[in-house]
This record gives C-alpha cells, structure tokens and sequence, in this order.
C-alpha cells in the first residue's frame, strides 16, 4: 500500500443502529495501522436514535488539507433516505456501494459507478443483522483496496475491546462476504 | 484504562484536550453540558477520579465558570469547557477572573451563531473570545490549533501559559475539531517546566503569612487603574513572546491567505491546488489569536500583493488583520456563517478571482 | 493597708477580627454576625486553615474584616466558588457570607445546587428582606405589604411575587447536613445564633455536608427607622413570617451545645 499517492475521501450513510460510525471507526482505524493519514469526522445533527447519520473518512499518504469531505471518492449508503441526502455528494467518476437490499435503485447518475451489494440479506445469512456494515466495508475494499483487510480484522480487534470479541468471528465472515460480494458482482463497479 | 502513549493513536479533538488536561496536571474540572463539546466533560468524568481529581457537573455555565474561579483561587489548575452559548454565559465569570489575575484554561468548542444557533462548526465568536468577552479592560489570551495533535499540545501548555501571566487562557475550536478523530501522540512523559512561577497569592489558609485576598474589587480608580495597567503589562510582555504562527508556501507568493483553525486546513488544501495550477498563493496561519501576529502580517503585506481572509465568521479575523496590515495592501475576506465549512475549490474559486483581477 | 485591684480581660475583639472600622451603618446587625462568625472560628482554630467568601451586597467588604484568606464573589456565586475552593482543597474550611439578594434572588441556582450537591460548606444568610447596598430595593424576601423603593405602596404578591424562605426551601433536599434560622435582636437570642453558628461550622469540620445559618437582620437604613424600632419591627414583622427553629440537624450534630 505504500509508495503510492493516495487521497480517498469516503462517506457512509445510514440511519441510527447500521453501524455507520462503527465502518467508519473501523476504515479509519485499519488506515492508522498502515501509517495513513486519516480524519474520520461525525455528522453534526442532533442525536436521536434511529435518525439518519453518516460520518467521513478521508484516508491520504499525504498530510491532509481540509478535514471536511465536501464530494466524497466513495459513498456507502446503507439505506434509501441516505441516498436521496447524499446523491449528489459524489466527485464525478465516484462509486456509490449500495445496500441493495434497502436501496431498490441507485441514482441517476451517468458519470458514477455503482455497487450494489445485498449486504442485509448477507448479514441475516451470517445470522447477525447488525454486520451489513461490514458487508459493505468489505464490498467497498474489494472495488477500491485504499486499506488491507488484515488491516481492518486488526481495527475489529482494537475495537471490540471490552466483552465484544465473540463479534469477531461473524464480523471477519462479513468482511470476507463483502469482498465475495464484489467480486461476484454484475455492477459496473470496474 | 489509560490511554496508549508514545504510539499514534486515533482520537477525538474533543478527547485530546481533556487528556492535555490531565497531563497538564490540571486536578479540577468544572462543566456544563452542551454540543459540540460533551466529549470532553465525558472523558474526565471517566478519567478524572484516576487520577485523584475533581469532576463536578455544575448546575449551569455560570456555576462551571465561578466553581473554576474558587479552584484557581486555591491555587489548583483547573479548567472548564463549552460552546459558544455557554461560553458567552461564562463571560462575567471570565472577567472576574481576569482582573483577579487568576490562571485557568477555558475551551470553546464554537458551533453556529449567533443566539442557540445550531451545533456546525464556526469561527464566530472570534471578536468574543480576543477582544475581551465580559465587561471590563481585559483580555484573554487565545490559542487556536487545526489539528487533534495541536489542539493536544496547545491544551497542555496553555495551563503554563496561564501560570505565567496569571490569566485565563482560552483554546479555541469548532465543532469539526473537537469531533473530528485523527491520528495523535500522546507523549510518554510530561514533564513540566522548571520555571513556572510558584503562586504566593493563593487564597489556600494563612498559615505563617499574612492572609491574601483574592479580589477585583477596587473602589479607588486609581487602585483599579495600577491594577489595570499591570495586567495589560503582562498582555504587552506575551506580545513579546507568546505570538505563534505558521506559514505554507508563501515563497513568492503574491496572495496571502490567513486563516486559523479548521478554514487554515481547507485554505492549506486550496493554496496547495493553486500552486499545482500555477497559481502564486501561499498560507499565513496565527496560532496566538491573542496576542495577534500583528507584526508578521504587516510584514507579509509589504511582500504580497493582497491578502485573502478565510474564516467562519463575516469579517471578523479580517478586521485584525486590516488593522495589522495599516492599509500596506488589499485585505479580502472569503467569510461563511452559520455552520457552512466551505470547500477549498470554493477557496481556490476566490483565489483565483483575486489573480484575475490583478 | 494598700488596695490591690486584680484584673482580667473578660471581653475582647475575636482574634479573627481584623482590628478595623467597619463600614455597616449605625444600628445594622452585620456587626453582630461578623462577630459571631468570628468568635466560632476563634474557638475552632479555623483562621489559619479558613477560607472566606464574600459576596455582592453590603458585606462587599466582608473580605476586610477577617483576618483568613478571602475571596470576592461576583454577585449570587460564592456557593459555587466555594464548591471549587472546596473540592480542591477539602483539607480547608470554607464558609461564605450572603445577603438575601444574593444569595436567594441572583444566586439561587448557586445556593439551591450546592445545598443539593451536598457540599460541605458553611453559609452565614443575612436576611434583611431588602437590598440595601444599592439603596433599599425589593429583597426576594421582602415581606407581603413591606415598602421598598420599587415596591413604593407595598409589595402587592400579585404583582412583585411572593417572598421566598430559604431554609424551608431548601430543608426538602437531601444535601443539607444544618439548617436553622436565627435572629441576633436580643442577647438571648444573639447566644442561640452563636450555638447554631458553631454547630454549622462543625457539621462541615465533621465532614457532614451543607450548612446554613440564615440570620433575619435588621436594617434600620432602608427599612427608616431608628435602630431600636427596627429590632422591634423584625421580632414583630418577620419573625412570625420566617420562624426560628432549626430545620435540619445532621447526625451527630443535636448532641452539640
């Protein structure tokens, strides 16, 4: 990953309980393993349980300018109200990753590539619902590699910390469906 | 669980100032609840007790800020956090202890205004926090960093600061900085300097001396005036030594940007597309708000041809900087409020209208 | 056969006391309480160990007058500037002293909070049911009917609000370890103040919690009338209003004389 310059700004989108902050915690995480630099940045809103959030993550090799991602390279949108706020938030030639089986339809955009990935019905398969987060995240490094899947099992375990590490298991096997996912994928993703 | 030192770590702007807190061995905490700061009472609400300190969640601002005067008043380094509303409610509080000539870190954490406003970043109580706040002839003396790495070390050093110069000292920061996570060092070792003034003057038991009386209450103008005029001393000798500033690519530049804090990154974002498009532009960034870099920028106005403002506020960095700047060149302002962070292609579009227009 | 005259001090200036003139006009009864204050820290040995708030209000000066560590408050906070010398510095005794607008108008969130918080402070409350400093205004004590200089025909409760009583307040919060009113119009009554002086500042020496002595007080100045008329007019007007009794005694505390 090094020698390479890199400069990738990231948004994910959902609403309270997707685990948006958690995919985001986790990328910015796995990126300060492999001696990025990231800023990994909340939304502003109210808190209220279940209301939209989303948080950003910019990973660079270079020290980073504004810390605030105006277009995102990467959209990860978890939800269908999600798409609608964030649809134009996308550089040109950005990739949306799409929860497929909350987002019927992408949007109309040309210039973009989408993902498409059932990443609910993924995570009901792996018996836990609240991992489609990292079906998604694994989705997403498949098509744009900015960070190691090592390096994200490594950020699970950073995170987990206390009494969480029997997640670990279903959410390595998230991970690694997500990149199934993409791989398998039909989307004009690449 | 202590933090990871001497590693990069991922933390919260918010969260770094609370841990510069504790490595600053500031032993009293007193706060408020309000967004887009809470990270900070939170975290020494957990931390605090491990190391033997004082957390007390006071019953409003007001309270926060006059619990914070009886602390400094004891001798302890102490500090309160909040957000701009909060922050103007702490203002009477502020001068008392300003012309108490007490030490204390404050931190505001600035969201949208004016009024309850909302909780997106701004720049907009820059005027508040340098030109005095409360009533009275005082100011407080403003560090303002743009990452969660100086926001930490200004944090730590902003208690000797105020040592130093008996006198409250405020960080200023907005809420992309104080949530914002990025990597930081939290070094191993702390150590604090040799020379930091011992303080005599506490109100900590009479023991063997004479009692003190901490106080800003002086019936005879001519006491308040000494007590005034050695207070602006010490503001004078921190303009001597207490100025801080950086500078990016201002080698042959002909546009200056100035900007602190978060409109000092993107500005940094937006001068470096400049120059990969040619564009002569570089960076001016005032670290000390209070004390202004005055000096510098009358410097740097007699090397470029005009000089770009960027904050989040209308006009309100911009007006020191013109008062700097003594009409040596142009002065514009790019300024956004009420919580919109504009974009460095917005910068850079501003910047390039100015070349134009040469 | 040569007269021999034996002499002892049997009444001095309390050691705590700066040796000052003060600055409460004729027939006020702040005198009294600085005194009282005074006369308990004495026989506590609190001086060198104390920590004195004064507040905005007629005792502005209060700082002058004992000879321990003070601090000037701004106007209703000293319970919170108290609360930070105190939970900094726990080994200290710390009392602040408190007029009614102070304290029960401006300050009441500071007092209320405090009380509720538990802290283990002391705070002496001169209740004179009118501001006096800034020239005999309504006082959230004063009383129903009582002229002030912004309640010209009376304070009419429909119009300028009821009055408040603190300890009755405040005895409904768990925090309190002593609260008791007291007034100082009689000798008799000026040694009832000094015991619950002294048992308020050994319920914070105990660690115990909040203290309060609030002291109905006289001020002949504002309220027009001469000194004597004025002890009488309070044991008369505000007594039956705001009783004397003790309203919370802390364990360990009803023991003490």
């Amino acid at each position: 990953m090094s020698g390479e310059r890199l400069h990738h700004e990231v948004l994910i989108a959902g609403f309270g309980g997707q685990g948006v902050v958690l995919a985001g915690l986790l990328l910015a995480n796995a990126a300060l393993a492999e001696g990025r630099e990231v800023v990994w940045a909340p939304s502003y809103g109210p808190e209220m349980r279940g209301g939209p959030v989303h948080c950003t993550v910019i990973v660079a090799s270079e020290r980073i300018g504004s810390p605030e991602v105006s277009l995102a390279d990467s959209l990860l949108i978890m939800d269908r109200a999600s798409l609608d706020r964030f649809a134009k938030r996308v550089k040109p030639g950005g990739l949306f990753v799409l929860n497929s089986s909350l987002v019927e339809a992408g949007p109309d955009n040309d210039t973009c590539k989408m993902l498409p990935v059932p990443a609910l019905d993924a995570a009901e398969n792996l018996g836990n619902r609240q991992v489609a987060n990292v079906v998604m995240l694994g989705a997403f490094l498949e098509r744009r590699p900015i960070v190691s899947p090592e390096s994200v099992r490594g950020a699970m375990r950073v995170l987990a910390g206390r009494g969480y590490e029997n997640l670990i298991g279903v959410n390595e096997r998230a991970l690694a469906r997500g990149q199934e996912l993409a791989r398998e994928s039909c989307g004009d993703g690449e | 669980m202590m933090v990871a030192r001497g590693e990069r770590i991922l933390m919260r702007g918010n969260e770094a100032i609370a841990q510069a807190a504790l490595d600053a061995g500031c032993r009293a905490y007193f706060g408020y609840p309000i967004t887009p700061q809470n990270q900070i009472p939170d975290y020494l609400a957990a931390h605090m007790p491990e190391v033997g300190g004082v957390f007390v969640q006071a019953e409003s601002e007001v309270g926060a800020i006059n619990m914070v005067y009886g602390a400094a008043a004891a001798g302890a380094r102490t500090m309160t956090t909040s957000s701009s509303p909060g922050i103007s409610l702490k203002q009477e509080g502020i001068s008392y202890i300003a012309e108490s000539e007490l030490p204390c870190v404050i931190v505001n954490i600035m969201r949208g205004g004016s009024g309850l406003g909302n909780i997106a970043p701004a720049q907009a109580d820059y005027f508040q926090a340098v030109k005095g706040g409360g009533h009275g002839d005082y100011r407080t003396l403003v560090l303002a960093g743009w990452s969660v790495q100086e926001l930490y070390d200004l944090t730590r050093e902003a208690f000797d600061i105020a040592d130093r110069y008996r006198s409250p000292v405020m960080i200023l920061g907005d809420a992309l900085m104080g949530q914002m996570m990025e990597p930081v060092v939290i070094p191993q070792e702390v150590v604090e300097p040799e020379d930091l003034p011992a303080k005599p003057w506490a109100t900590d038991g009479a023991k063997g001396r004479p009692r003190n009386i901490i106080n800003s209450l002086y019936i005879e103008a001519p006491d308040l005036e000494e007590v005034n005029l050695r207070i602006q001393g010490r503001y004078d000798e921190a303009a001597a030594s207490e100025v801080r500033y950086t500078t990016e690519h201002l080698a042959g530049a002909k546009i200056a940007l100035v900007g602190y804090g978060t409109t000092a990154r993107i500005s940094v974002a937006a001068v470096e597309q400049g120059r990969a498009a040619g564009l002569p532009v570089g960076l001016f960034r005032p670290i000390s708000l209070f004390p202004f870099p005055s000096g510098q920028i009358a410097d740097l106005a007699e090397q470029v041809e005009a000089i770009l403002v960027v904050e989040l506020s209308l006009g309100q960095l911009a007006e020191d900087v013109r008062l700097a700047v003594e009409g040596r060149c142009p002065v514009h302002l790019y300024g956004r409020t009420g919580g919109i962070v504009p974009t460095p292609a917005q910068v850079l579009g501003e910047i390039e209208r100015l070349a134009a227009e040469k | 056969m040569k007269a021999e005259t034996e002499t002892s001090v049997v009444f001095e200036r309390p050691r705590t006391l700066e040796p000052v003139r003060m600055h409460y006009c004729p027939g006020c009864t702040h005198g009294i309480v600085h005194r009282l204050v005074a006369e308990v820290m004495d026989e506590f040995g609190l001086a060198e160990r104390a920590v004195g708030i004064a507040s905005v209000g007629c005792a502005v000066f209060a700082y002058n007058y004992f000879t321990c560590d003070m601090i000037e408050a701004s106007h209703g906070r000293a319970a919170a500037v108290a609360t930070g010398v105190k939970r900094v510095r726990p080994d200290l005794f710390v009392f602040t002293y408190q007029g009614d607008g102070d304290l029960a108008s401006i300050g009441i969130a500071e007092t209320i909070h405090a009380a509720a918080r538990g802290e283990n402070i002391s705070i002496i409350f001169i209740n004179n049911a009118v501001y006096g400093m800034t020239g005999g205004q309504m006082a959230p004590t004063t009383l129903p009917g009582m002229k002030t200089t912004t309640t010209p025909h009376g304070r009419d409760p429909k119009v300028a609000g009821n009055p408040i009583r603190v300890c009755e307040l405040l005895s409904s919060l768990e925090g309190p370890a002593y609260l008791a009113r007291v007034t100082v119009t009689n000798p008799r009554l000026v040694r009832e103040a000094k015991r619950a002086v002294r048992k308020a500042f050994e319920a914070q020496l105990k660690g115990l919690g909040f203290s309060l002595v609030e002291v109905l007080s006289t001020c002949p100045t504002r309220w027009g009338m001469p000194p004597q008329e004025a002890l009488s007019w309070l044991d008369d007007n505000m007594v039956p209003y705001y009783p004397l009794k003790e309203f919370v005694v802390g364990e360990g505390l009803s023991e003490l004389k």
